[in-house]
């Protein structure tokens, strides 16, 4: 065999080797879906010495990994629940399904409930979409104190078309949702970096590149807010720069399934 | 040609041989008991223990429990059965026994129906037994005719509705949600099972599993214990579930009810 061929092979070999016995990333948990508010969200969880928990603060609802013998190292994804709330569509579809077989104090406390809120609007949009709301159903109030059924009917669709036609935009949330070190606990372990528009399954979204100063080490924080049929989404990373990929392969894998709730496109 | 076997060899090969087959663990019992309204056989999985309350069987293994559980009527035909026996009971002179029943009454179709549809239902009942040392029984045999006429407003009972009308009695569904369902023929059986975990962060697996024999409703559910210690058990439970099929147990001939008469 020549001394060329010989080597070739040899070389050839090695990288092989080299290839085969690099160290692949874990792979992802199966997808799975959550309901935590109108728009489902599927995605794949990190692998398993990311320990999962539940968390419930901030207006938020989702869950976080945190990585095992990471010193705080976490990945979460989250939804805006007390931002998807503040949407009548719910409230006022389940009224108007219900009405026929609701007690007169239980109708005049649906009505009530299925009021917008008026006092902190997020945007002009959302604040007008709130009056035409809160107009129609103090008109369904007065018509069914005067017993005119068929008015009341058409205050309520009124009031429900305002609602599904309204859907907050990322542009309009943004403000209320992105880091804010003067709005954290202590602000001087935030350093704000590099911010830029992106996508996200395919809906508009915000990133941004921070730092997080913690006592032991400085360590990323990236966030990404995007909002689908008007729910808010965020997710984010603390850790060193080895795990970001895991965090990338995580927000790479979310999807939005069609649901009987959302509002149509 | 083969080795002369050595004798001794022999006798320790044959006591090993024994002393195995002696202490390989038994083989697991089968049980046979009632369960309410229906007669089921299993076998207790090993490290499991059974504790047999009538309607509610307990198994547990260290933290984790297990019940099998009647859940009564499933469907509007056997909300008319409960009421017959309970009419029954009230023409065979235990008044008392016939009036808890009705009281007990409880089905998928009557707790998801609307609250006035429910009032409109218990109205000739109530109306009739306010008092009940005072009723007569011309009235009685009314009511429980209107109770059964009443049956009949309530919608069909669809398969979501029993699933959500399960899950309401056997979990705390507020924070939880369905993660996978399935329909599985056990023994001829055909049960439904449903895994559920917590709403946000999908941990805390539980395993539900109910069929309904006759239109009565019989549940497996893991009620408390971590998963990975519940879940084999509960699995093991669930296949060996052999339920006769039968028409439901006449109450009048228990004889638990009759001595407590």
């Amino acid at each position: 065999m020549p001394r060329f061929a010989q080597g070739a092979a040899a070389a050839f070999l090695a990288l092989a080797c080299a290839v085969g016995c690099g160290k692949r990333p874990e792979s992802l948990e199966p997808a799975e879906t959550f309901d935590w508010v109108a728009q489902p969200i599927t995605f794949s969880p990190p692998p398993g010495q990311w320990q999962r928990q539940g968390d419930n603060g901030g207006g938020t609802l989702g869950v976080r990994f945190i990585l095992t013998g990471g010193g705080g190292q976490c990945i979460g994804v989250a939804a805006y629940r007390l931002l998807a709330e503040r949407g009548r569509r719910k409230a006022l579809e389940k009224l108007i399904s219900s009405r026929d077989s609701l007690s007169r104090r239980e109708f005049l406390s649906s009505l009530s409930l299925a009021r917008a809120r008026t006092g902190d609007a997020i945007s002009e949009r959302e604040a007008a979409t709130a009056q035409i709301i809160n107009a129609s159903l103090d008109r369904a109030m007065r018509d069914y104190f005067s017993g005119s059924p068929g008015f009341l009917a058409s205050d309520l669709e009124t009031a429900l078309q305002a609602a599904t036609a309204y859907e907050p935009t990322l542009d309009e949330l943004l403000p209320h949702i992105r880091l804010t070190p003067e709005r954290m606990q202590e602000p001087g372990r935030w350093r704000i970096g590099y911010e830029r528009d992106t996508t996200l399954a395919g809906h508009p979204a915000f990133a941004s590149d921070d730092t997080l100063i913690t006592p032991e080490r400085p360590l990323l924080y990236r966030e990404i807010f995007w909002v689908v049929h008007g729910c808010a989404f965020k997710a984010v990373y603390q850790g060193t720069p080895q795990n970001l990929e895991t965090f990338y392969r995580v927000t790479d894998s979310i999807q939005f399934p069609e649901e009987a709730n959302a509002p149509p496109k | 040609m083969p080795r002369r076997s050595d004798p001794a060899l022999c006798v320790a090969l044959v006591f090993t041989l024994a002393a195995g087959l002696g202490c390989s663990s038994p083989k697991p019992q089968a049980v046979e008991v009632e369960v309410g309204h229906h007669r089921v056989r299993f076998m207790l999985p090993k490290g499991w223990e059974h504790l047999d309350h009538g309607r509610q069987q307990l198994f547990r293994n260290g933290e984790s429990q297990i019940s099998l559980v009647d859940l009564g009527p499933g469907t509007r035909d056997a909300m008319v059965s409960e009421l017959r026996a309970a009419d029954s009971l009230w023409r065979a002179g235990r008044r008392r026994d016939a009036f808890q029943r009705v009281r007990q009454l409880r089905s998928p179709a009557l707790r998801l129906a609307p609250s006035q549809q429910r009032a409109d239902f218990w109205k000739p009942w109530t109306d009739a037994t306010y008092i009940p040392e005072a009723v007569d029984s011309f009235a009685i045999g009314t009511a429980f005719e209107a109770l059964v006429t009443g049956t009949r407003v309530f919608a069909e009972v669809t398969s979501e509705s029993m699933v959500e009308y399960v899950l309401m009695l056997s979990s705390d569904m507020r924070r939880r949600a369905i993660g996978h369902r399935d329909r599985r023929m056990i023994h001829g059986s055909a049960w439904m099972e449903l895994e559920t975990w917590d709403r946000v962060s999908h941990l805390y697996r539980s395993r539900t599993a109910f069929l309904a024999n006759n239109g009565y409703l019989l549940v497996l559910a893991i009620d408390h214990g971590r998963f990975e210690e519940a879940g084999p058990g509960f699995e093991a439970l669930l296949t060996s579930l052999e339920v006769a099929a039968g028409a439901p147990r006449d109450t009048l001939k228990d004889p638990q009810r009759t001595a407590r008469e």
